[in-house]
């Protein structure tokens, strides 16, 4: 029987947020990579204002989980890592929003 | 702190990243323009004859954007940014423009209207694209067409150096938003 309680079906899509997304740093890599084709490291980096490392911990997290795919290219004899939303990263991402929103207005 | 809290801290988080990542400013397209644009409306009070001033349009529009479309694309990258999409809605955004100023051409070839009233034609045109622009992709430009509006009357009504004045004021114009919207400019690569 599904629950009657506004606040335990608001626990429950709470629980049913993807984990990696969870992350407000994670989520906005992925929102950024769906509005732009392609971000540099450095480019990400500056847009979230984050530390190398921190940036760089998180961008595996995602790059293993198949949300990601990076290509590493040289600009003026520089080496750059190019990151893209995968597919699978996209369809993550819209369901992670929408699960999103629909819990905030509930909250409403 | 509740759930609910922090989700909204967390999506105004994300929304300021997004805001910020908008657009990279490129100063030299601004400035190209300017640079066009004065050249060309001079012309007009300085130049008797209109086939010069046809020519110098003819060779310095697409010339201008196949050069403020190199620019764009390098700026990008070096940026580290790559917006397809986003350039190919600019490109087609000016192409319009481009491809609309060569067929309104035809009134004149049809005897329709005389050289004065296509010119301050494609002013008009000008001032809404510029404005659209503005609207759709960069905000700076939403000044830019209102300006070059209001000089559409000054080319059709301001004897003698009519064009010279709105030339000077669009070039100003661009010039002034090329580095005021520039100051947050950073490299990243």
């Amino acid at each position: 029987m599904p629950p009657s309680d506004p606040d335990l079906s608001s626990l429950d899509e709470l629980e049913a947020l993807s984990g990696l997304l969870e992350h407000r740093v994670r989520l906005a890599i992925c929102v950024l990579l769906s509005k732009h084709d392609m971000m540099s490291f450095s480019r990400l980096k500056n847009v979230l204002d984050e530390k190398d490392g921190s940036i760089g911990t998180h961008l595996r997290k995602l790059e293993d989980a198949g949300y990601l795919s990076i290509e590493k290219t040289f600009r003026d004899r520089r080496p750059v890592t190019w990151y893209q939303l995968t597919e699978e990263g996209r369809r993550r991402l819209k369901l992670h929003v929408s699960n999103l929103m629909r819990l905030i207005n509930r909250a409403e | 702190m509740t759930n609910i809290e922090k989700l909204r801290e967390d999506l105004a988080y994300v929304r300021a990243a997004a805001d910020r990542s908008d657009g990279v400013p490129v100063r030299s397209i601004y400035l190209l323009w300017a640079a066009i644009v004065l050249c060309g409306f001079t012309l007009v009070d300085f130049v008797p004859n209109p086939r010069w001033i046809n020519l110098y349009w003819l060779i310095a529009s697409p010339a201008g954007f196949a050069i403020s479309l190199w620019i764009g694309v390098r700026v990008s990258l070096n940026a580290g940014q790559a917006d397809r999409r986003q350039g190919i809605r600019i490109m087609s955004h000016w192409l319009a423009f481009m491809v609309t100023g060569v067929l309104g051409g035809l009134l004149v070839a049809g005897g329709h209207l005389n050289g004065q009233g296509i010119g301050s034609l494609w002013v008009l045109l000008l001032a809404l694209t510029y404005f659209y622009a503005g609207l759709h992709f960069d905000r700076r430009l939403l000044p830019v067409g209102i300006l070059v509006g209001l000089c559409y009357p000054v080319t059709i009504f301001v004897e003698g150096f009519g064009w010279t004045i709105s030339g000077i004021i669009i070039a100003a114009a661009l010039t002034a938003q090329a580095f005021l919207g520039s100051r947050k400019q950073n490299a990243s690569i």
